[in-house]
């Protein structure tokens, strides 16, 4: 992402100083067609402090040979991109990332004087982009900072890249982090070479697709005008879900006669993983003597395979290593067993393996986790970024997954349902999908039971919860300090109530992931009664304050990703002495709609007033055409929730 | 770079580190391999008995972590015993071994421990780890998959050596992920670093003082630190509530000189309210000094060879007369431009604005606002002994008599717990009056909440070898004097929903200071803050585009500032109330930065959402909500410890006018009404109904900055009466 920078206000005051002790002199040579350019595109950008008035991407092709010596597309993109201030003081990051499979040959800088740019500064600066996630990698980025300090100045960023092998350039997105007035995209394709572009989520989009033939060439043109700056958003929905984007695919070349090659089909993508995965030179025999301790003395097939698969989950560390080739050949089998830590290929092979070595249909599985919205059918790299294990077993497929720590067998983590696989099977591979839950199969259900007393409620609480739920809270609760362990579960009774105290909390067995997992305890209300003019008022519904943050701005561009489906089951009592009575009580309330619902009712019996409330999450996205409903539901929710009943005197 | 070089001997040189490579992450090279096992293997067999064993103690069998042994042990030798750099003795040498052993617990402290990091610069440092099982199965970690740090801001704290943290240099750095690591596995390493500096032109060097906080994260069964020195280095150390002392040990040589700190059996602490740790929990702190000329005698360094642990009235005055004494000489900016030269333009630069004619009270007042106006135009501000200097310079240049006092933080202890230059503190005083080192928005006389009621001494220029000293109290401040006042209106909308506000905040005292710099932010106090002084408009001198581009800079500031206060703000506001709120308007009124108007003084206008609750046809609204969250003490922090230390005396005015909704009455106005009040502080709220405006006032005073732990119970009465207030509704009824 190319991210500006903004600076703080007293350096800001401090470089306005400066700047008239010292006029800049690409500053002070802005030229009136720019000044007078910026001053009109400042009104239609507000929010924005720099665009990119030109933004031209050629990409040509060559042959080569990769690392592993293969034949292969080597692409070379030349870019240049200008940049308008549109206000007077701004600035910006540009970067480009690179690693061993992509080179920076030329990168520069320079400033408008004028009419003409001058280079400013050549090679940017150098850093290492390892995500914090990562133990190794050879992600870097080299960037330039790019100042201003006129309305009107400008700056040009020329770019040489070469991607040393095409597979490798995957996706190309229209839109930046700033305001773009023109973003052409050129392919000049020779003829030796078959290639495909795949155009996503162009519908609705003002998108130009040009193609010319001249000189045993053909140039794909793709333009986009007025193309406005990408911004990041709380829990928006992934950018490959909305923004238009072209997926590049190298079908085929020629080389000396022969026909190579690329992606046509998703059988060549297959592969090529398979190549790279089979490349993880696993030595079994290391594997049995563990696979041995495990199994023996279980019960039956299933008990052997929880067995094995729980001790991956609990046993391997995630430590990824990405570097070139070896971020895609998974470290072997033996490798990860004996230091007990891997990647997702790596967990993935090592399980394989183990199962494979017990006696189990297993195989080695790519797939792209809920961030790519691809399917398998298409011939690309993109598709996938997670390697899992696929096993078969008493007529169904099961989806291992070693980095999802305290996922049951037979369940699976959200990130990964409802997503095509890519299950290794020697030369041949099958394709098969990821099964979905619903909301209701992933439960924070609460019960609770309330005695009225003069100043608070006293009573008896207890959380269940069911599927992803449950494998979150054991995510949290198994790798706290043991320290901390008491106060988190006193947590989960206590609703995010500070007035709220647990105590006597008593949970279903933790250490079996299998199971359902129960808090129940003991918990007193304080400060939640107002005693006024001789009756009583309190609420009992406590509103899930979460939601709050999914209460879209005005400003919100595109929709939410819940990034989960679930549902929140309420049942809260309340219970009043023989002398006193309940006034009143609120209308029930039910909303519905394709992707959540929601149902509360308030039942008067005896001296008992229950609240049962029901939230359900069942898509996971809520699209940007649906916001305006959206927030409507909220805040009927949250309307509900403001009820406080009166209690008085009988 | 943190060593703080003496401008009187000679300027250091400048440590120039070969910058590391900026290729990729790379793996560890066999060579180093090779050299990085061998150089660790002696410390292996030093026979440490904390070291030795594996069983933990049952108090400690719950903790996630804990310490076997921390050893560390940092050799400052300039003698330079080491063949190469031994010539010419320029090199000042640092020789430092770590010894580290804990056991694993759970995953957490599995996690924290997951990869380790060691140094490879020089071809003598060395690393070796070890990973001891349950069964007592020992192996050595591999380091053949260790991959170097690119920066070493990633490395934790305890990985980096002694003179890297010093030094600020980037060591070359690796680290390796720990294989077969799993809870109650044992890690154990030992590293050993070499470095040099050159100190061929450098007579004296102060390296950083060093506060070590006994209570770790997990508790620590034997935590040691040795500094061995020759004779060139100089010692110092103090350790404070309980922690123990560094205790000087025989060496084989006599001009060698080894001092250690040991502590034993430390368990970890909570982290509490009104807690200062500086004050509270056992620390020791220590510095190293090197000074290789006999002149520095009379510096706060002690006597070769010994431990300095503190020093006499008299000592710490000459000390710091001499560093005052020194400020006109440091270089201000890297032109050559010294303090001094400063000082000769700033008194130029008054005198100009006829800073001679001026009374000696207006003159004071302008010196003040003058230097004032450095640091608003500086990044960071002067030191409190740089504004001591250069107002005590301006003031004499108008033969106006000044005295210097010095004194310590009231967060850092009393004057007898002064070890380092960096703890003295500096002010002016002027015909009884006051002067601390200003900020962007003080004015003359303002106090400093750290120097509230601390010791101090007025010290004067030593004549003939006698410096007068007087013992002096800073004054301490009265919770009236660090006031906050709200006054609100409020009326709830048409959607008996949301409420509309008005808030008009007052801040005196150290509660100004504390609020100002919020304040103030997106505003442009900075613009004309020359006319304090009487100073000419930027824009004097300028001419035709000069001035125009002046003007435009100002206007991209203040369109900034109007983009962004209102969002600064709105975000302010919904941390404050916890609920969503919409902005409607800010003001100042007094920007609190003159003495005419010496209290901040600014409005706000926003809807606030979230205070409302309904009840059949009644409307339940949180008025008192309006005073916005209050602190809470939690079941777990209601047997108090250690002694209170509530930074500053300071109250707290609410006035909460609040319109009742036509057609409505107003019940549950009296339960508004509490107080409590005893020595350590106050809550009071009252209540009443006024032609259909409901007006509540409430007063939270905290009356002393400190109490001791046997009051805590007065003072959960009024902070818990503040809280508790806090969730109240009042009842509207429908007139019909």
């Amino acid at each position: 992402m190319k991210a500006p920078i903004y600076i703080g206000t007293k350096k800001l005051f401090a470089i306005a100083l400066l700047f008239c002790l010292a006029v800049n002199e690409a500053a002070a040579q802005v030229n009136d067609d720019d000044a007078t350019n910026a001053y009109s595109l400042s009104k239609k950008y507000k929010d924005d402090d720099i665009m990119c008035t030109s933004s031209y991407h050629l990409f040509t092709f060559d042959k080569g040979k990769n690392a592993l010596g293969d034949k292969v597309v080597e692409i070379v993109e030349n870019s240049e991109f200008e940049f308008l201030s549109l206000k007077k003081f701004s600035y910006l990051t540009y970067p480009e990332f690179y690693n061993k499979f992509i080179e920076i040959n030329n990168f520069k800088k320079a400033y408008k004087y004028g009419t003409k740019y001058v280079t400013y500064e050549k090679g940017g600066i150098d850093r290492s982009v390892t995500d914090d996630g990562i133990f190794f990698d050879d992600s870097r980025v080299r960037y330039f900072p790019v100042r201003f300090n006129q309305q009107g100045a400008m700056a040009r960023i020329t770019v040489k890249k070469t991607y040393l092998d095409g597979k490798y350039l995957t996706r190309l997105f229209f839109h930046e982090s700033y305001p773009v007035k023109e973003q052409i995209y050129e392919f000049k394709v020779p003829e030796w070479l078959t290639v495909d572009f795949t155009k996503l989520n162009f519908n609705g989009q003002n998108i130009e697709v040009i193609e010319k033939k001249k000189g045993g060439y053909t140039n794909y043109i793709f333009v986009m005008k007025d193309v406005p700056a990408y911004k990041s958003e709380y829990r928006r929905i992934g950018r490959a879900y909305t923004d238009p984007h072209i997926v590049v695919q190298i079908r085929s070349f020629e080389s000396k006669g022969e026909t190579l090659k690329g992606f046509d089909k998703v059988d060549d993508v297959y592969a090529w993983n398979n190549k790279l995965y089979l490349m993880a030179a696993n030595d079994k025999t290391k594997l049995q003597p563990i696979v041995t301790k495990l199994t023996q003395g279980k019960a039956n097939d299933q008990e052997k395979i929880k067995a094995i698969y729980y001790w991956v989950q609990d046993n391997i560390r995630y430590i990824a290593y990405e570097d070139g080739y070896s971020g895609y050949i998974p470290s072997t089998a033996q490798d990860v067993l004996s230091k007990k830590y891997g990647d997702c290929k790596g967990m993935a092979n090592l399980l394989t393996e183990m199962l494979k070595l017990a006696g189990y249909d297993a195989h080695f599985t790519w797939i792209g986790t809920k961030s790519l919205p691809y399917a398998q059918s298409l011939p690309a790299l993109c598709v996938n970024n997670h390697a899992i294990c696929s096993l078969n077993f008493g007529g169904k497929t099961y989806f291992l997954d070693g980095t999802e720590n305290y996922v049951p067998f037979g369940e699976n983590a959200f990130r990964i349902q409802g997503k095509e696989v890519m299950i290794a099977n020697g030369d041949k591979f099958e394709i098969k999908k990821v099964p979905e839950t619903g909301a209701a199969d992933n439960m924070i259900a609460t019960k609770a039971d309330f005695i009225l007393t003069e100043t608070g409620l006293k009573g008896k609480a207890k959380v269940t919860l069911t599927g992803n739920q449950r494998t979150d809270f054991h995510q949290s609760y198994q790798t706290l300090p043991s320290t901390s362990k008491k106060e988190y579960l006193n947590d989960y009774l206590e609703f995010g109530n500070d007035n709220m105290v647990a105590a006597n909390v008593k949970t279903s067995d933790l250490n079996n992931r299998d199971l359902v997992v129960t808090i129940e305890g003991d918990v007193d209300l304080s400060n939640t009664v107002n005693n006024i003019s001789g009756s009583k008022y309190v609420g009992v519904d406590f509103f899930p304050k979460s939601l709050d943050r999914f209460i879209p701005d005005e400003k919100r561009v595109e929709g939410y990703d819940f990034d989960d489906v679930l549902k929140f089951d309420d049942e809260i009592t309340l219970s009043v002495a023989p002398d006193k009575k309940f006034i009143d009580k609120p209308d029930d309330l039910e909303l519905k709609a394709e992707g959540y619902e929601f149902k509360g009712t308030y039942t008067l019996v005896g001296n008992k007033m229950t609240l049962k409330k029901s939230l359900s999450i069942k898509n996971n996205v809520i699209a940007k055409k649906e916001l305006p409903a959206w927030k409507k539901f909220v805040e009927s929710i949250k309307e509900f929730n403001k009820y406080f009943l009166s209690i008085t005197n009988k | 770079m943190n060593f703080k070089i003496k401008k009187s001997f000679f300027i250091v040189s400048v440590i120039c580190f070969v910058a590391f490579s900026s290729s990729a992450q790379t793996v560890i090279d066999d060579d180093m391999l090779d050299n990085i096992e061998i150089n660790a293997k002696p410390l292996w067999s030093e026979n440490i008995p904390a070291f030795a064993s594996n069983n933990v103690p049952d108090k400690y069998k719950d903790e996630s972590a804990v310490v076997f042994g921390y050893k560390r042990n940092v050799t400052i030798d300039k003698r330079s015993r080491a063949g190469f750099f031994s010539k010419g003795e320029r090199s000042l040498l640092f020789f430092e071994n770590v010894h580290f052993k804990v056991k694993v617990n759970d995953k957490s402290s599995v996690q924290t421990f997951t990869e380790v990091y060691f140094r490879y610069r020089d071809k003598e440092d060395g690393f070796s780890a070890k990973l001891i099982k349950p069964d007592g199965t020992i192996t050595t970690i591999s380091l053949a998959d260790a991959v170097t740090v690119e920066t070493t801001a990633d490395i934790p704290e305890f990985y980096k050596s002694f003179f890297d943290k010093e030094s600020g240099g980037q060591g070359r750095y690796f680290k390796v992920a720990i294989p077969d690591l799993e809870p109650s596995d044992i890690l154990e390493y030992v590293a050993i670093t070499k470095s040099k500096m050159d100190v061929a032109r450098s007579g004296y060097i102060e390296f950083s003082p060093q506060y070590e906080v006994c209570n770790k994260a997990y508790p620590v069964l034997f935590n040691q630190i040795g500094i061995e020195t020759d004779e060139k280095s100089f010692f110092k150390s103090m350790a404070l509530n309980g922690a123990p002392e560094f205790k000087k040990e025989n060496t084989s040589d006599n001009e060698f000189y080894r001092y250690v700190f040991t502590d034993t059996d430390r368990g970890t602490e909570k982290d509490v309210n009104f807690v200062n740790t500086f004050l509270t929990n056992p620390l020791t702190k220590f510095q190293v000094i090197y000074a290789n000329k006999a002149n520095t005698k009379g510096a706060l360094i002690g006597e070769k060879g010994e431990i300095k642990t503190g020093f006499t009235k008299e000592e710490l005055a000459k000390k710091a007369w001499e560093d005052y004494d020194q400020v006109g000489d440091y270089a201000y900016n890297s032109y050559g431009y010294t303090v001094q030269n400063l000082v000769n333009e700033l008194w130029a630069g008054l005198k100009k604005l006829g800073a001679k004619d001026w009374t000696e009270k207006e003159y004071i007042e302008k010196a003040y606002y003058r230097v004032r106006n450095i640091n608003v135009n500086r990044d960071s501000y002067l030191g409190d002994k740089m504004f001591a200097y250069i107002f005590g310079s301006l003031l004499f240049q108008r033969d106006i008599k000044s005295d210097l006092i010095i004194s310590i933080s009231n967060t850092t202890g009393k004057l007898k717990d002064v070890l380092f230059d960096q703890e003295i503190r500096y002010a002016t005083r002027v015909n009884n009056k006051l002067y601390f080192s200003a900020t962007d928005y003080s004015n003359p006389g303002e106090p400093v909440e750290t120097l509230l009621g601390s010791e101090a001494y007025i010290i004067a220029k030593p004549v003939k070898g006698v410096q007068q000293i007087t013992p002096f109290t800073f004054p301490d401040a009265t919770a009236l004097d660090n006031n906050t006042d709200y006054v609100f209106t409020s009326s709830l909308n048409s959607d008996m929903s949301t409420l509309t506000v008005s808030r008009t905040s007052t801040f005196k005292g150290i509660s100004k200071a504390r609020n100002i710099s919020d304040a103030l932010k997106y505003t442009t106090y900075m613009l004309d803050d020359y006319k304090y002084y009487g100073g000419e408009s930027p824009t004097e001198k300028m001419k035709g585009r000069e001035e125009e581009e002046y003007y435009k800079s100002i206007n991209a500031l203040k369109d900034n500032f109007k983009e962004s206060k209102p969002i600064f703000v709105k975000n302010q506001l919904q941390g404050e109330f916890s609920n969503i709120v919409k902005f409607k308007n800010f003001a100042i009124v007094n920007d609190g930065r003159s003495l005419k108007k010496p209290e901040l003084i600014f409005t706000e206008d926003f809807e606030l959402s979230g205070m409302v609750r309904k009840a059949g046809k009644k409307y339940l609204v949180n008025v008192i909500g309006l005073v916005g969250s209050q602190l809470q003490i939690k079941k777990e922090e209601r047997v108090r410890k250690y002694d209170i230390n509530v930074g500053h005396a300071k109250s707290y005015f609410w006035t909460i006018n609040f319109k009742i909704p036509d057609g409505y009455t107003a019940e549950g106005i009296k339960e508004l009404a509490t107080e409590v009040t005893n020595e350590t502080g106050t809550y009071a709220s009252t209540a009443e109904e006024k032609n259909g405006v409901i007006s509540i006032r409430i007063k939270k005073l905290y009356k002393k900055a400190n109490v001791p732990k046997d009051k805590w119970q007065d003072m959960l009465a009024f902070i818990d009466a503040a809280y508790n207030n806090s969730f109240k509704y009042i009842l509207l009824k429908p007139k019909n």
